[in-house]
């Protein structure tokens, strides 16, 4: 089983040794106990690992750009304290009704490796979380895998990446102020219950409040 | 009295006034003044803007509790979605250097936020400042042998870090309320799933419910208790859906817990909006006033 990495160190890259696939190693211990058979973390991490280390010549190369990136999100570097226990898979219901397909662990794993294109693409499983907090509530490390893949999808919709149910959500807020469009049948609905017609919002309050800075909108 | 400013959120105005005026029926009779929060938006949701960009959606958040802050009142919400969002920015905003960038923020419009409001969901307001003894003194049509299964949601309990209103994995909350009015509670085998609103797949939330849905019917209760707008939703219309892609006869009647509660001090049937639901608790017409309303 391969130690999870370490936290993170300020180099660029780092080399980590190579997990157990397949090929013995080299060393002359003849007397050794047979390795135990990998637990199912391991098996993912080989896959994935084996991917990003393709021709590297036997050494798995992070991506820490990718971490980085996920680092500068709120609460994105949380991920970093994660060792892998799968605490927060249990009571996870996207991961119990996809069969599994879904797994708060595994995209906490694939963040730490900094495997960022089997994360960040159209239709990706990220938007299969549920929003409920087993998670969070769940976690020895707090490391909050909920807020970790909110910060995901803050990277996908940097990259102008988002479902459309989600879309249509959002531009209804920016433009409104409120996630449901209005209509005068609101105010005539309110009305027979004896309830004022809503107030306008102070939209400029809020257009002031979500524009980027400008550096930021440099960087985009 | 007590003084609240009320943060009803979007859904509860728009698509379910009903619930609202039960609100407003049911707090003034329980020593609570409700203040209305004047150019409050969306809390925003914890769901879809905050998947854009957190930052923004935590200053956007933090506006909100600025204007309880400038009127010194603590906030009360009816909607779980607004009470994770309200109460996750109050405890993100304790940390220094995001309070700074979000007061940056802030700043463009001559408003600062200082963390001095705290948010309560309206279950924990009701238990908190109200208190059931005090509940179970307005009620003037008990609801003795309503048998009542409860659906507590997400966001209510948890993070239970941040939102500490209950023990998030043997709450009671809910289950006191219902009896303060009279009713029997029973918990479903599955009381602890999420309604599924925020997930994108189809296949996900629609097997969970099904799930759910059934360990609902097991109980055979009169209605469905929530507390939260987002999962009624996925109750009421969601049920029917789902009865019809799964062959399955669920049928329980979901009712907010404020119009059971408003019901209960004498707010007539007819004026409570349950004919707009998909289905209909019709066995509360079973209950009769046994005292006066004021």
């Amino acid at each position: 089983m391969p130690e999870p990495p370490a936290p993170e160190p300020l180099v660029a890259e780092a080399l980590v040794p190579e997990p157990p696939v397949g090929e013995a190693p080299e060393a002359p211990v003849p007397e050794l106990p047979a390795p135990e058979p990998p637990a199912p973390v391991a098996v993912v991490a080989e896959v994935h690992v084996a991917e990003a280390a393709a021709g590297s010549g036997g050494l798995a190369r992070i991506n820490f750009e990718f971490r980085r990136k996920v680092a500068r999100k709120i609460e994105g570097n949380l991920a970093s304290f994660c060792y892998q226990c799968g605490a927060c898979v249990g009571d996870c219901p996207a991961a119990t009704y996809s069969d599994g397909a879904f797994n708060p662990r595994t995209i906490m794993l694939k963040v730490l490796y900094g495997l960022g294109d089997e994360l960040l693409m159209q239709d990706s499983i990220l938007w299969s979380c549920t929003n409920c907090y087993n998670c969070h509530e769940r976690c020895p490390q707090q490391v909050k895998p909920v807020e970790v893949i909110i910060s995901l999808k803050n990277l996908l919709a940097d990259a102008g990446i988002c479902p459309d149910p989600v879309a249509k959500v959002i531009e209804t807020f920016e433009a409104t102020g409120r996630t449901v469009v209005m209509n005068p049948a609101i105010d005539r609905q309110r009305q027979n219950y004896g309830l004022p017609p809503l107030a306008a919002i102070p939209m400029d309050e809020i257009r002031a409040l979500i524009e980027p800075s400008p550096e930021r909108r440099e960087k985009l | 009295m007590k003084r609240f400013a009320f943060f009803p959120g979007c859904l509860i105005p728009t698509r379910f006034p009903a619930m609202e005026s039960a609100i407003r029926y049911c707090l003034p009779k329980l020593g609570i003044e409700i203040i209305d929060l004047e150019g409050a938006s969306c809390c925003p949701d914890p769901l879809y803007f905050k998947s854009k960009d957190k930052l923004s959606w935590l200053a956007v958040a933090a506006r909100n509790l600025c204007l309880a802050e400038d009127l010194g009142l603590d906030i009360f919400t009816s909607c779980s979605g607004c009470t994770a969002t309200l109460s996750e920015a109050h405890h993100l905003l304790l940390d220094e250097s995001l309070r700074a960038k979000v007061n940056e923020r802030l700043g463009r419009i001559g408003r600062q936020y200082r963390g001095t409001t705290k948010i309560k969901h309206i279950a924990a307001l009701l238990r908190d400042e109200v208190g059931y003894d005090a509940i179970r003194k307005t009620v003037v049509r008990p609801l003795e042998g309503l048998k009542v299964t409860i659906h507590y949601g997400c966001h209510l309990l948890k993070p239970s870090l941040i939102m500490q209103v209950d023990d998030p994995n043997n709450p009671v909350v809910l289950e006191d309320l219902v009896m303060a009015v009279g009713a029997a509670p029973v918990r479903h085998r599955n009381w602890y799933l999420c309604c599924g609103k925020a997930c994108q797949s189809a296949e996900i939330p629609a097997r969970m419910m099904c799930d759910l849905l059934d360990t609902v019917n097991a109980e055979e209760a009169d209605i469905l208790c929530m507390v939260c707008p987002t999962c009624f939703g996925q109750f009421d219309h969601g049920q029917f859906k789902l009865s019809q892609q799964f062959g399955k006869d669920f049928h329980t009647p979901p009712v907010y817990y404020m119009q059971l509660l408003a019901f209960a001090q004498g707010m007539p049937y007819d004026n409570l909006g349950f004919e707009r639901q998909r289905f209909k608790p019709a066995c509360l017409n079973r209950y009769e006033l046994v005292a006066s309303t004021d």
